[in-house]
């Protein structure tokens, strides 16, 4: 019944490898152009806001203030409590030190200096009110409490600056990605259904049209994030490449250098950096990561879904050895 | 970037090559006539360019220095600094001439080689640097080199890796003064004062070629300090004999003038 309802191009070609291989060709070429398409699609509907002219853009370096919006983008609150952390340690407003048995690490808590982002003064005000010794454990525990309280506002930012991808524009996408799917699903079903009908074989088909599903179900779930976001990201990675090499060589060590190598690099950063070796605790290993970009792309995910001056010898202009010492240094 | 610039230029990395172009045209972008001339000098002209290591050192010259116009330039200078190590010291045209006598070793360097990238001013070109200048700064620096080390001895005493360390630092800083003062020394024959004149015979603007021209110059064995792991102490002793005759001839020539 099923085979003389569909004895048209392509369910009716012989039996045999031509099918399979048209099935192949065509499930890859609407895959491929959907995992292409997609992504653009996204973009095109994203609230894109063209009056914006904050730093949170293309072409402009993160301020202190918008590291933790960066910090969330990339790695979701975890980069923000990364960053918190590395930022307090580097600044020294995070001293780690030795408890009383002379073994154990404790963090005392020192002063913040005037200036710091908002952030980092409700991150401070945090870690004060919890006594003069503290360890590593509740120091962690408090960073993640401080980046999870910070959320709201981070994706504000984020929001004005055209980074998140509303959840409706998300599921928009993800159906039309599982319509189309859908569409080769049923193509090879069809033609399964004939050749049961028929009684032919269609194991290879079942395993074909089970790879169809895989990539499918995969391209559906890479539209989490948003893909200005991924675009600004990568653009931001780029523009920091130098920036990241140097704070975890130790070279570049301010807490502004250091807290947006974090934000951008996560805490793998934080890790190499030097002057922070013997706080390991306070960053561990990253969740596994589940998609390339966009941590804070999904309005319904909260986190993890993705991915001396050269003026010479010491000091700058006028000071000693400064401007007047001629050549720069380590060149 | 002109031709001629990207040419001096051909020795440095692609990546780096495509940072400073960015920041040259994002200059004239953001600045416009106000960006008199973006100097490249340091290591990245003299041919010692260290990709791993080296800074990228730049002047950015400019017609108008305030707030407003400092504000044009922050984010394509800010944007080099973290692509591709890009330090940049901003001047303003009209005192560079006038701040000669007091950086009189920094303009030395960079009037002696450097390659103009964006802007049509030249103003290292024929830079007029006093010998007395030159001298008093030299041995402001090299005194002052000379308390730092003492101090960094302090700091690794008992800890030869840490004064191996301080030692390679304080040698790549005393590089430009060293040889500035070679410079006066060969330069100085119309006398103390005037304008300093190119003399030949001064040694290529690297490490090694410095120290053994200013080892030969005051008698100091310098060997030693090209194997500064190996010991230690036996460099610091050399280092301190070859500053310590340093800053005595930087002294006595005070007298002579």
């Amino acid at each position: 019944m099923i085979a003389s309802r569909v004895d048209f191009f392509p369910f009716n070609m012989e039996s045999g490898p031509a099918f399979l291989l048209f099935y192949a060709v065509l499930s890859f070429a609407v895959l491929f152009a959907l995992y292409k398409a997609v992504p653009l699609l996204g973009a095109m509907y994203e609230d894109a806001n063209p009056t914006y002219d904050g730093r949170l853009k293309k072409g402009r370096v993160p301020g202190a203030e918008e590291v933790f919006p960066v910090a969330y983008l990339k790695n979701g609150e975890e980069g923000v409590a990364a960053t918190l952390l590395s930022r307090a340690l580097a600044e020294r407003v995070l001293v780690a030190g030795h408890a009383a048995n002379g073994t154990d690490t404790v963090y005392r808590v020192g002063k913040l200096p005037a200036g710091e982002p908002e952030a980092m003064n409700r991150f401070h005000a945090r870690l004060a009110s919890m006594g003069p010794e503290l360890q590593p454990a509740g120091v962690l525990d408090a960073a993640k409490k401080a980046a999870a309280s910070e959320k709201d506002s981070l994706r504000a930012a984020l929001s004005e600056a055209g980074l998140l991808r509303s959840t409706s524009i998300g599921i928009w996408l993800k159906l039309l990605t599982w319509f189309v799917g859908s569409g080769l699903l049923a193509v090879g079903a069809i033609r399964a259904l004939r050749g049961l009908e028929l009684g032919r074989p269609f194991t290879f088909l079942a395993i074909e049209m089970f790879i169809v599903f895989g990539f499918t179900n995969g391209i559906a779930k890479l539209q989490k994030g948003s893909t200005r976001a991924k675009d600004y990201l990568k653009w931001l990675g780029d523009s920091t490449h130098s920036l990241q090499a140097d704070v975890k060589s130790g070279r570049k060590a301010s807490a502004k250098d250091v807290a947006l190598a974090v934000a951008v690099g996560g805490a793998a950063i934080a890790l190499a950096v030097p002057a922070l070796a013997g706080s390991a605790a306070l960053f561990p290993a990253p969740r596994p990561i589940a998609s390339g970009g966009g941590g804070g792309g999904d309005s319904s995910s909260s986190s993890s879904s993705c991915s001396s001056s050269s003026c010479g010898g010491g000091g700058g202009c006028g000071g000693g050895g400064g401007c007047g010492g001629g050549g720069g240094c380590g060149g | 970037m002109t031709e001629a610039a990207r040419a001096s230029l051909s020795a440095l990395p692609k990546e780096t090559h495509a940072v400073l172009d960015e920041l040259a045209s994002a200059l004239e972008r953001a600045a416009g006539p106000n960006l008199a001339a973006l100097v490249v000098h340091g290591s990245a002209v003299r041919g010692d360019f260290e990709p791993a290591r080296s800074d990228v050192d730049v002047v950015v010259v400019l017609h108008d220095s305030s707030l407003e116009r400092l504000d044009e330039v922050a984010e394509p200078l800010l944007l080099a600094r973290n692509a591709g190590r890009v330090e940049a010291m901003i001047l303003r045209l009209d005192e560079i001439a006038r701040s000669a006598d007091v950086f009189p070793v920094f303009y030395a360097d960079i009037a002696e080689r450097h390659v103009v990238v964006a802007g049509s001013a030249r103003p290292f070109d024929g830079l007029e640097i006093e010998k007395r200048h030159l001298r008093l700064r030299l041995e402001q620096e090299l005194r002052e080199h000379k308390i730092r080390m003492k101090r960094a001895a302090v700091d690794a005493s008992g800890q030869p890796r840490a004064l191996a360390g301080a030692l390679e630092r304080k040698l790549r800083q005393v590089r430009s003064p060293l040889r500035a003062l070679l410079k006066l020394k060969g330069g100085s024959s119309g006398g103390p004062v005037g304008p300093l004149r190119d003399p030949s015979g001064i040694p290529e603007d690297r490490l090694e070629p410095v120290l053994r021209a200013a080892g030969a110059a005051y008698g100091v064995n310098v060997d030693a300090l090209f194997h500064i792991r190996r010991d230690p102490g036996a460099a610091h002793a050399v280092f301190r004999k070859l500053l310590d005759a340093a800053v005595e001839d930087v002294d006595r020539m005070e007298d002579a003038a």
